[in-house]
């Protein structure tokens, strides 16, 4: 019965999502759920670095710069086709990344953290100031939109391609979870001098986590230039990267889900504060930032995680499946 | 370069790079005191500018009762952020990231305050220290007179927080706890006395720093984060997370470096080579540059 | 207690996603019938009938219901009267089975045929006159025998006309939202208080795009999937009307923008239905340099410029203009908006032996960089690029700005009537004098009223093509579209006195 009861509502979920389209004729809402879509890609890439090993990154946005950018320019100025600028964001993103992993090495939390935030940061500056390549501040623009047999793609077509690679981003991370490199991850966070001594090698798990979470941004980052089409620094700065933490944190840091819920809830909380009501564009924000916090201070282990509990509740399932606790902080760490 | 623009520049980031020291106070204190980086560390500087611009300029309440009202408000918000942040995110199995997190949110929503309550426009700082525009002749140098009041401050505040930490008993339980909680309570010291005492001092001394920024930075939303922020974390970097005074001595050569690059490279890569020279000096000495106390934390 | 309301939060964020609906605004209907055939079509949608339409006396009548809602009217039957009654509009029809005689509106009609119940128990009406009583076009095809009647979109005008505004009211071109929106809304206000449109009043909703292009992506959709407007003011950022201004020109719905790059012109973006409200940085920096080069005698300039889109394009035109008088600029210094400490950029002018300094940055930053002049003692004239002509500069800078010339958009101080007018209104109802662009966005407002009825039609196609033609005159002088889509080149040179700005000069 309870079983049943699982199945219809995950079913109907599934459901729901797959005929959005078709309910909400709505571009704006499609065009929305497609940056939804897009920063779940990011934010999954983020609960696997810093949730599974715990690597933090408060400069996440650079990576999606440079694959946004890499791909625009290629595609746009160098006349490549879009699935060519798409890999060459990747593997840009990809390589920085592990870049940016060495000095997880040795530093740890908050240094590592301050060293995120100065690449976040070298890379905006270089988005502003390198204006025959960038086109600065003023941006890029004629960034030529992914076409089926000639016509551009609509909102419903990205929904659709983006909705699968979510699908496969949360199947890669369930594979890696409960694979090798996974319990490597979880082993490297607990404790990376136990784990050196259990012969895992933490730089190459830091590495593959850097890697990985930057080409998932920088994928993230390509797909928005061509939906969108044109480019500008604004959305690459510190406090963009702070969100994309949030909606990790917020989502839930070691759930699979996390970058899910995370990234639709965040992306759509500002929208639908959006009130009609005269002044409150001033306000809007405002809440948005008291809503987050109150879910931080009171749900820490994210939306996500109390959401997979109450269905789990719900349909009366033993919560006895192996969950592994947020490691608290030793001493002088 | 004719050596009075090289004085006229080391003057200029001196004075402002003790300031990013003061800042980085805030960072230090909290951290030796649990383990945490508050993000919102440089809210309080901001916060504390607008207090008193609202309490001298608009309600005119003179100098000395603006000062130490907004002071004090701060000071009180310090432990705010004890108990209605940093405890429920423990009590609900919060860890330092998820603190991180808050508080990166928390220094967001306090931009979104004061924009709705002040407007996104900068106000012009009440020329308590001196004019905006007046300044002192020495020779062929001008130094404007409000780096000099505010250099005053900073010595001032240095030298009493120096005194407080090294002279007094509250200080000496201050040091020994950050150095060691668990001995620290056993020899009987009140261990939460002193964490609330490392988060008022905290949020004070920003405060105080916010106030000397302001004739510089204006009462604006600039006080209140992004690159201001991230110098007074390098300058607390730079002392090791530890030594105050090493963290002075980071804020100044912050301020330096940062005058000096756009003088001899360009000013629109200022920031770049703040951020890189604060990069290298984390990874090649994460124990910080400045930092002179014996043990390593 | 928790998990109840993560879930509560997570549904209302479901719903709200999905409670998205799009306005439907008013349509144009096409019906089709054909004599003898249940099947019909409602804008080439099928639809059937369950009475034939049948022809008597050479008309055609259709079963009431059908044709009432066909046409969108509201539909009465009252048994008791035996009368079948339609309003849409301000079109009110009762027509009474079995007479000849109806009402239009309280006159009495003649029929050629009488509604009638048919034997199937079904009530038929002729289509002809209804139709034509509400205005729609009724044709007929002998060989078919099919009747379209044809009913074209009229504006209802008791439905609010919905217009949206985007302008920036976080982030850090924050500081102009807000006059952006007091102006919009003061037109607003005074307008619906006398009459609205053609008794329609104005539904002005706004949104913040943050000053960010990718956030003005957003907004404007929604402006125009969800909200339907039939007018979009703004974004006031430039690389977000770039972004954005395709989206209009595909949706058919004008958007009238204060943004000031000389990218936005007709001959670059040949977008119909793209205007701007001010005069575009193009030109006021070519009267800047003008000033700088003519009335000054400037030979050797400097220039101090900041790093957004603003700044960037206004350099380009100046070194343009520049270029034109065979001038070279001595020296250009770069500051980031946010910098406080412009010693050196003001030390390296001042060595390169300026004889005036042109100012291309934001309000703060100038405010930063005329301190740092009156303290280096820089003694050459200041000539500022428009955010040096407000009072957010004037105010942080205080004294160290007497004396600053500033090209200007707009100059509350100007004694031309209908800008004191203006400035009176605007300072009764927001407390405080208005800024550029207040006024372009105010005027904005009037011209989009004018333009409406002119057109007399919401259809947001019409209005775009009476914009393209109707002058109209404002705060800014007279305002008419030109060949570059733009609707002013006004612009002040004045300077400041430590009060307010003396007109130098008003151009044209």
């Amino acid at each position: 019965m309870r079983r049943n009861l699982k199945r219809i509502v995950y079913g109907a979920f599934f459901g729901l999502i797959l005929v959005l389209p078709l309910l909400s004729r709505n571009e704006y809402v499609l065009f929305v759920m497609n940056k939804a879509l897009l920063n779940i890609i990011v934010a999954s890439g983020l609960v696997f670095l810093t949730g599974f090993a715990g690597q933090i990154s408060l400069g996440q946005v650079g990576f999606v710069a440079i694959g946004a950018y890499t791909s625009g320019l290629v595609t746009a100025r160098l006349g490549m086709p879009i699935p060519i600028g798409i890999v060459a964001g990747i593997a840009l993103s990809v390589i920085v990344g592990l870049v940016v992993a060495i000095p997880s090495f040795k530093l740890k939390a908050f240094f590592l953290s301050l060293v995120t935030i100065a690449f976040g940061q070298i890379i905006y500056l270089l988005l502003v100031n390198l204006t025959a390549v960038t086109g600065g501040s003023q941006g890029l623009f004629n960034i030529p939109p992914m076409k089926l047999s000639g016509t551009p793609f609509t909102n419903t077509l990205y929904y659709y391609l983006f909705l699968v690679l979510v699908a496969l981003v949360i199947l890669l991370m369930y594979r890696l979870k409960y694979s090798y490199i996974g319990r490597q991850m979880f082993a490297v966070n607990d404790d990376d001098v136990a784990a050196e001594a259990c012969a895992i090698n933490s730089r190459k798990t830091k590495v593959f986590a850097f890697g990985l979470s930057a080409g998932l941004a920088g994928l993230s980052g390509a797909l928005t230039a061509h939906m969108v089409g044109f480019l500008t620094p604004d959305p690459f700065t510190f406090f963009d990267s702070a969100n994309f933490v949030a909606m990790a944190v917020v989502g839930g840091l070691r759930q699979l889900s996390g970058g899910v819920v995370g990234g639709f809830a965040l992306t759509w909380l500002p929208e639908l504060l959006r009130l009609k009501i005269s002044g409150f564009e001033n306000y809007y924000l405002l809440v948005n930032s008291v809503i987050v916090l109150l879910v931080l201070v009171f749900l820490p282990s994210g939306l996500g995680a109390s959401l997979s509990k109450g269905l789990s509740r719900l349909w009366g399932e033993k919560q006895g499946a192996v969950t592994l606790h947020n490691s608290k902080s030793k001493e002088g760490e | 370069m004719v050596l009075s623009d090289l004085l006229q520049n080391i003057i200029g980031g001196v004075t402002v790079g003790a300031t990013y020291g003061l800042i980085g106070l805030g960072v230090v204190f909290l951290w030796q005191s649990i383990q945490r980086i508050n993000f919102a560390n440089i809210s309080s500087a901001m916060l504390a500018a607008y207090l008193f611009y609202t309490f001298y300029a608009q309600l005119h309440l003179g100098f000395l009762v603006s000062f130490v009202v907004s002071i004090a408000i701060i000071a009180a918000y310090g432990l705010a952020l004890r108990y209605l942040v940093l405890e429920p995110i423990n009590r609900h199995g919060g860890d330092k990231l998820e603190f991180v997190v808050a508080t990166l949110m928390l220094c967001i929503f306090w931009l979104s305050v004061v924009k709705v309550i002040y407007g996104g426009i900068a106000k012009p700082f009440p020329p308590v220290f001196g004019e905006a525009t007046s300044f002192v002749q020495i020779g062929s140098i001008s130094i404007p007179s409000v780096y000099f009041r505010i250099f005053f401050v900073v010595l001032v505040l240095v030298l009493a927080l120096h005194m407080l930490l090294q002279r007094t008993m509250i200080g000496k339980m201050f040091r020994a706890t950050a150095q060691n909680k668990e001995m620290a309570s056993l020899v009987g010291i009140n261990v939460d006395m002193t964490t609330s005492l490392a988060f008022t001092l905290a949020t004070s001394i920003v405060g105080i720093a916010g106030i000397l920024l302001a004739p510089i930075y204006f009462v604006s939303l600039d006080l209140g984060g992004g690159p201001i922020g991230i110098k007074g974390f390098a300058a607390a970097v730079m002392g090791g997370l530890v030594d105050p005074l090493g963290t002075i001595a980071g804020g100044i050569t912050i301020g330096l470096v940062e005058n000096f690059s756009t003088l001899f490279i360009s000013s629109a890569y200022k920031d770049v080579i703040s951020f890189v020279v604060l990069v290298v000096v984390l990874i090649w000495k994460p124990r910080g540059i400045f930092n002179w106390t014996t043990k390593g934390d | 207690m928790k998990k109840a309301l993560v879930m509560l939060l997570l549904v209302a964020l479901l719903a709200g996603v999905l409670g998205f609906t799009p306005v439907r605004a008013a349509e144009g209907v096409i019906v089709q019938i054909t004599i003898g055939s249940t099947k019909a079509t409602i804008n080439s949608k099928a639809v059937v009938l369950d009475q034939p339409p049948i022809i008597e006396n050479g008309r055609t009548l259709v079963p009431f219901r059908f044709i009432g809602e066909a046409i969108g009217a509201q539909i009465g039957w009252n048994p008791g009267n035996r009368t079948v009654s339609y309003v849409l509009g301000n079109v009110n029809i009762v027509l009474t089975i079995g007479s000849i005689t109806a009402m239009v509106n309280g006159v009495k009609t003649t029929l050629d045929v009488a509604p009638k119940i048919l034997p199937t128990g079904r009530t038929v009406v002729p289509i002809r006159f209804i139709s034509e009583s509400i205005g729609a076009k009724v044709d007929w095809n002998a060989t078919t025998r099919m009747v379209t009647v044809t009913v074209i979109a009229k504006p209802s005008w008791s439905t609010p006309i919905k217009i949206v505004l985007s302008a920036p009211f976080t982030g850090s071109g924050s500081i102009l939202g807000e006059y952006c929106k007091d102006g919009a809304q003061l037109a607003v206000d005074e307008i619906n208080a006398t009459g609205g449109v053609n008794g329609a009043k104005f539904d002005l909703i706004t949104y913040d795009d943050q000053a960010n292009a990718s956030t003005a992506a957003t907004v404007v959709r929604r402006a125009l999937d969800s909200d339907k407007a039939v007018a979009i003011f703004g974004p006031n950022m430039s690389s977000a009307v770039l972004g954005v201004h395709t989206l209009a020109q595909q949706a058919k719905v004008p958007m009238l923008v204060g943004a000031t790059s000389p990218s936005l012109r007709y001959d670059t973006t040949h977008n119909d239905y793209l205007f701007r409200l001010r005069a575009d940085d193009g030109v006021k920096v070519a009267q800047q340099v003008k000033y700088i080069v003519e009335i000054l005698k400037a030979k050797k300039p400097g220039i101090i410029v900041g790093s957004t889109d603003y700044c960037t394009s206004a350099l380009a035109v100046a070194k343009q203009a520049f270029d034109k008088y065979g001038i070279k600029i001595v020296d250009i210094e770069n500051m980031k908006e946010g910098d406080k400490d412009v010693t050196a950029q003001v030390t390296k002018l001042k060595n390169a032996g300026i004889d005036v300094l042109v100012g291309l940055t934001h309000e703060p930053e100038a405010a930063v960089v005329m301190l740092k002049v009156r303290q280096l003692k820089l003694t050459v004239p200041i000539v500022g690029f428009s955010a040096w002509g407000v009072p957010a500069f004037t105010d942080l800078a205080g004294d160290a700005a007497i004396g600053v010339i500033s090209v200007q958009g707009f100059n509350p101080a100007d004694t031309d009537p209908t800008v004191k007018k203006f400035v009176d209104a605007y300072k009764a109802k927001w407390g405080k004098e208005p800024s550029d662009p207040a006024q372009c966005y105010y005027d904005g407002v009037y011209l989009l009223k004018k333009a409406i009825e002119t057109a007399g039609s919401t259809d947001p196609v019409k209005i775009d093509e009476a914009l393209k033609t109707v002058e109209y005159t404002g705060v800014q002088g007279l305002m008419k579209c030109d060949a570059l889509h733009n609707f002013t080149n006004i612009c002040y040179i004045s300077k400041f006195n430590g009060k307010t700005w003396e007109v130098i000069s008003k151009i044209p």
